[in-house]
């Protein structure tokens, strides 16, 4: 009985004295120290050095150097002797480029 | 309701990163959550504020391990715990952690302000786990299993410690002329 009557004299206690607390700008102070600001600067950053990059390419006619390395390099490989590689060498390269992609894959989930 | 309104507010955050769903979180939670610092802190407004800020930064760093298993409200005062803990034994003294010791009075002699004091007087008289359970049950209306849920303990050593607490707060409050 005493028990009981000590929980509503404690009950009582804190009813009469539970206050809400105002915001006063508290909410404005935990959103402005929300994380989230460097990660936009960082997009921002991201994209004016993709913008950037881009003119330069533009600029000095990068896709003259780009043709310039294709060509290079189709004239090297019809210079090779690609009769020499078979189709199994060429499946069997398919497949353990596909594992190792599919392993790195499953690696950067976990 | 009330609850669907807090996933709600969740579910735009984590999806569409919409912040004002956050800012209408922190609004709703932030009396609760502040309170809850106040009282384990013994009235330390200042340290309630960056305690309680922290908890919402966390909140929202972790927002996508909320899984509605338990309300929003339980598991935001389940990192307001983690927080105050983490405070606590950072800046743990030689001497009993327990022995929280009040604030400089606040000034003025307004009776609401007294009986502030009163209500952090009575506090300081528990053990920091006695103070978080009576807090959350008393002020925050938390079940037994919500105490359990947010501080970890079980629900036996809960119950012993609001036992306990509230034959402590009894004692004071007799003793201080509120026994009506």
């Amino acid at each position: 009985m005493t028990d009981n009557r000590d929980d509503i004299l404690v009950k009582k206690f804190f009813e009469e004295n539970i206050k809400e607390i105002e915001d006063n700008g508290f909410s404005r102070r935990v959103m402005h120290r929300l994380p989230g600001r460097a990660s936009r600067t960082n997009r921002i950053w991201t994209l004016l050095c993709a913008m950037a990059g881009i003119a330069v390419f533009v600029i000095f006619r990068g896709w003259e150097y780009l043709t310039a390395c294709f060509y290079d390099v189709t004239a090297d490989i019809s210079t090779t002797e690609v009769q020499q590689i078979s189709p199994v060498t060429l499946g069997i390269t398919l497949v353990v480029l596909t594992v190792l992609a599919i392993n790195s894959y499953v690696l950067s989930e976990e | 309701m009330e609850r669907v309104s807090d996933i709600s507010l969740v579910t735009r955050v984590l999806v569409f990163h919409d912040k004002r769903a956050f800012d209408k979180l922190v609004k709703k939670h932030q009396s609760a959550v502040r309170r809850m610092f106040m009282n384990l802190t013994l009235g330390d407004a200042s340290l309630s504020d960056d305690l309680a800020q922290d908890t919402f930064i966390k909140a929202y760093t972790r927002l996508g391990s909320f899984k509605s298993m338990s309300s929003f409200s339980t598991w935001l005062h389940r990192i307001a715990y983690n927080v105050f803990y983490d405070y606590t034994r950072s800046h743990r003294k030689t001497d009993d952690i327990d022995g929280m010791t009040l604030p400089q009075a606040t000034t003025g002699g307004s009776a609401s302000a007294a009986l502030q004091m009163d209500i952090y007087s009575a506090l300081g008289r528990l053990k920091t786990d006695e103070r978080t359970c009576i807090t959350l049950q008393l002020v925050d209306g938390m079940s037994i299993d919500d105490i359990t849920a947010i501080t970890g303990m079980p629900a036996g050593t809960v119950k012993s410690h609001l036992s306990r607490g509230k034959q402590k707060l009894a004692t004071f409050l007799k003793e201080n002329g509120y026994d009506r």
